[in-house]
Order: structure tokens, then sequence, then C-alpha cells
């Protein structure tokens, strides 16, 4: 009788003992079920912020490939049925001035026309000139990079230490993203970081090109530029990435700031 | 087999006492989350508790209604703690149960006052379904957004649910002789808990470690 109770004690304590360890698996298969679907739904999360981010980010490169389209349309137009016609009012007020019949008032009347289609002429080649640079379509990105820093630097005490290789490997609309770039650095440096010395490297490579920036400005605050970048640099980035290529910013507090941009197979 | 025994019970002992300490410690970083407040305070009781049981068992033998005081400080302090993690809707809920188990409990101890020297299954398992419920509750708040004491909340999931199961076979088991058998049921206990005290003192070195350091 002893013995049976004993036997069944045990049953119970061993019955007991297997309920206990099947609650502890039970309950730790409920935390992992939990922690990897919360792990899943994280990670879908991130995969739509980031889908996101590329949409944004696309849409930003083709209003900027749509933008120097239609600024290159303009100026092409400004060029044709401006200028041109304005040419041909001009050369007409020429003719009319030397015809000797005319008398002062109408000859200062016609000066007076003279003169203002002559500067709207001027206008009108200096807006298509800044909408599209004809010096990059006919001499390259060199002699027009050239010609950018002559700008910033004739009039001003301004100092810019440059060597420029040609690239001959860069298609027409990649020269203009490059171009573009330099002038947005240049114009950066000297608006928000006012700095006076620059310098600026552009040095061909095998299968690309790096550019390389510095300027002695007052610099900015890392933390800030990775979490809000302005218009400008956040043009600058879209134009790295429509060139296929990598940018890097170095820089601090009142040290200036290193801009390296670097493009390997542009284009392909 | 005692000394493995003895081991974990002496582990524990240490493990409740530095878990107090720690969290005690961190205190003055953490004082404005109140979750944090409840659990230190949850600590220290338990480490109270356990203390008083161990040396009540020693002088009297009979240590069981050190038990009550367990249950219930175990169930008021921990509810308050989800109470404080919880959402709006939920924390209705925690009132709800506190209220509810509480009158319950009140009018079964002056009914039957004798209870109060014996495991009450009735208050083991109010007390401790809730606590399971509040668990499983902050695993599923813990699905849609980052949420703190999450191991913790481990721990008081497998503990909880594993010990409850033992004291409600407590007073069968306290009937029975101090058989191998039985030694090992109290022996899962104690390891479970060192399990769970590890997990509370994982915890700190997680999340509240890092403030101190700031």
């Amino acid at each position: 009788m002893a013995d049976e109770f004993s036997a069944n004690q045990e049953q119970i304590i061993g019955a007991l003992v297997y309920s206990i360890i099947f609650l502890v698996l039970v309950t730790l298969g409920l935390i992992l079920f939990f922690y990897y679907s919360r792990k899943k739904i994280i990670e879908k999360e991130v995969e739509k912020v980031n889908i996101k981010l590329d949409h944004q980010k696309k849409i930003l490169q083709t209003t900027i490939k749509v933008q120097e389209k239609e600024r290159n349309r303009i100026a092409q137009d400004l060029h044709d049925a401006i200028s041109s016609k304005l040419n041909v009012v001009s050369l007409t007020t020429n003719v009319l001035l030397d015809d000797a019949s005319m008398n002062t008032d109408q000859k200062e009347a016609l000066n007076h026309i003279l003169d203002i289609t002559t500067r709207t002429l001027e206008s009108a080649r200096k807006i298509a000139h800044e909408l599209m640079p004809p010096i990059l379509d006919k001499f390259g990105l060199k002699v027009a990079l050239e010609e950018l820093f002559d700008e910033f630097t004739s009039n001003t005490p301004i100092k810019i230490n440059h060597h420029i290789e040609s690239l001959g490997n860069l298609d027409k609309s990649n020269e203009l993203h490059v171009f573009r770039i330099a002038q947005e650095l240049i114009n950066n440096a000297l608006r928000h970081g006012k700095a006076d010395q620059l310098q600026m490297e552009l040095k061909k490579e095998l299968d690309g090109f790096e550019l390389v920036f510095k300027d002695n400005g007052v610099g900015f605050d890392m933390n800030h530029y990775n979490k809000k970048s302005g218009i400008g640099l956040q043009n600058i980035k879209s134009r790295v990435a429509i060139l296929n290529g990598q940018l890097f910013v170095e820089s601090s507090k009142n040290k200036g700031s290193i801009f390296t941009i670097n493009c390997h197979s542009y284009g392909y | 087999m005692n000394l493995i025994n003895h081991f974990f019970l002496y582990t524990g002992f240490i493990l409740v006492f530095i878990n107090t300490l720690l969290y005690l410690i961190g205190y003055k970083q953490n004082k404005k989350a109140v979750a944090y407040k409840y659990f230190t305070l949850y600590l220290l009781i338990s480490c109270i508790i356990l203390f008083t049981s161990y040396i009540v068992a020693r002088i009297y033998k009979n240590n069981l209604y050190v038990s009550h005081i367990y249950f219930i400080g175990q169930f008021l302090l921990l509810s308050l703690f989800y109470h404080s993690l919880f959402k709006k809707t939920q924390k209705k809920y925690i009132i709800f149960f506190i209220i509810i188990v509480c009158l319950m409990l009140g009018i079964q101890y002056i009914l039957r006052p004798d209870l109060f020297f014996r495991f009450n299954l009735f208050e083991i398992f109010i007390t401790s379904l809730p606590l399971i419920i509040y668990a499983i509750m902050h695993l599923y708040n813990s699905l849609s957004q980052n949420n703190d004491y999450l191991i913790i909340n481990a721990g008081v999931l497998i503990y909880i649910s594993s010990s409850t199961l033992i004291f409600i076979l407590g007073n069968y088991l306290s009937d029975l002789d101090m058989t191998e058998a039985v030694r090992n049921i109290y022996l899962i206990n104690r390891i479970l808990y060192v399990v769970y005290l590890t997990l509370i003192l994982i915890q700190w070195q997680t999340s509240f470690r890092r403030i101190k350091n700031r």
C-alpha cells in the first residue's frame, strides 16, 4: 500500500516536472514569436522608408534633368526668337540713321531705339549665357571652368587655385552636371562659408574622374549636414547621384570644408 | 544534489541583493521614469521578503504566511509597473484587475482567516494570472512601437507562469515528505528564479547603465 502511494506520488511529481518544463518552453516560444514578428515588422518599415527615399531621390534627379533641358530650350529660344529679331531691328535702325533726309529729332529717337536695342541684346545674351554657358558647348568643360573661375576672381579679392585636367570621355550633359556642381560649390563657399581662398582640382582617372574642392570658410557642423542640408547641397548630391558618383564631405566649425567627388564609370 | 540546491538558493539571494542595489543606485538618473520606480520598489520588497522568510523559516519552521505578502505585493507592484508602461485603454484593465483582486481576496480572508497559514491556491492563481496577461499585452505592444523593459518582461512571463504552477501544487508538496523528487521541484523553482533575476540584471546592464555613463 505504501509502495503504491509512493509510486503514485512519483508519477504526479514527474508529471509536474514535465509540465513546468513544457510551460517554460511555451512561454519561451511565445517570446521568440513576438521577438521575430517585431523584427520582421521593423524590417518592413525600414524597407518602406527606403523605397520612399529612393523615389524622392529619383524625382529630384528627374527634376534636375528636366530643368537643364528646359534651360537649354529657353536659352535656344532666346537666341533664335529674340536676339536674332533684335539684331534685325538694330540693323534696320542703322540703315535709317544713314538716311540724310532725317531731322535731328527723328535721329535722336532712332539713336534711342538703337541704344535700347543694344542693351536688350546684351541682356538677352547674358541671360542665355547664364542659362546655358555656350562656352561649355563649344570648348568643353576645362575652358568653361576656367572662365567660371575668372568670372569669380576678376572683380573680387577671392583667390581660386585650380588644376583642371580635360576629361575626354564625358558626354555633354554630364559635363554640364560637373560644371553646375563646381558653380554651386563656389557659390556656397562664398555665400555661406565667407571663404576667400578656394582650391579646385579635377583629375582624370582610369574610368572616371575625381573632383576635390577645398575652401577656408567657416565650415559647418557635420551632424547638422547629415540631418538637413540646404537646396544647394541637395542639388549637388542629386547631380552626383546622376553621375553615378560618391560625395564625401569633411567639415568642422571654423576649419573650412573639403568636398570630394569620386566618379567611376559614370553614365554606364 | 544538495550542493546544487544550495548553490541556486544562495545565487538567488546574492542576485536579488545585487539587483536591488543596482536599481537603487540608478534611481537618481531615472527619477522621471515611473515604471523604473515601481520596479525598484518591487525588487526592494522582494529582497526584504526573501530574507525575512529565510529567517522566519529558521526560527519558526512555518514561513508560509510571508508568502501572502509576497504574492499580493508582487501583484500590486508589477501591476503598477505595467500600468505606467501601457496605453490609456490598457491602463483601465489594470485598474479593474487590481480592484477585483483586492476585493475578492479581502472577502476570502474575512470568511476564512485560517487560509493565512497555508498556500492559498485561489490567491496564487488570481494574483499571477493578471501578471501573465500584462506580460503578453506588453509583448503585443512591443510589435508596433519601441518598448522598454522587454527583457524583464520575458523574465516575468517565464518565471511567473512556471512558478505559479509550482505554488499551486505547493500544498500538496508540503504535505509530502521531503523526498528527492520534491526537492527537484523546488530546485527547478530556484533555477527559474535565478534565470529571472539574471534577466533583470541583463536589463539593467543594457538599458540603465548607459544612462549612468552619459
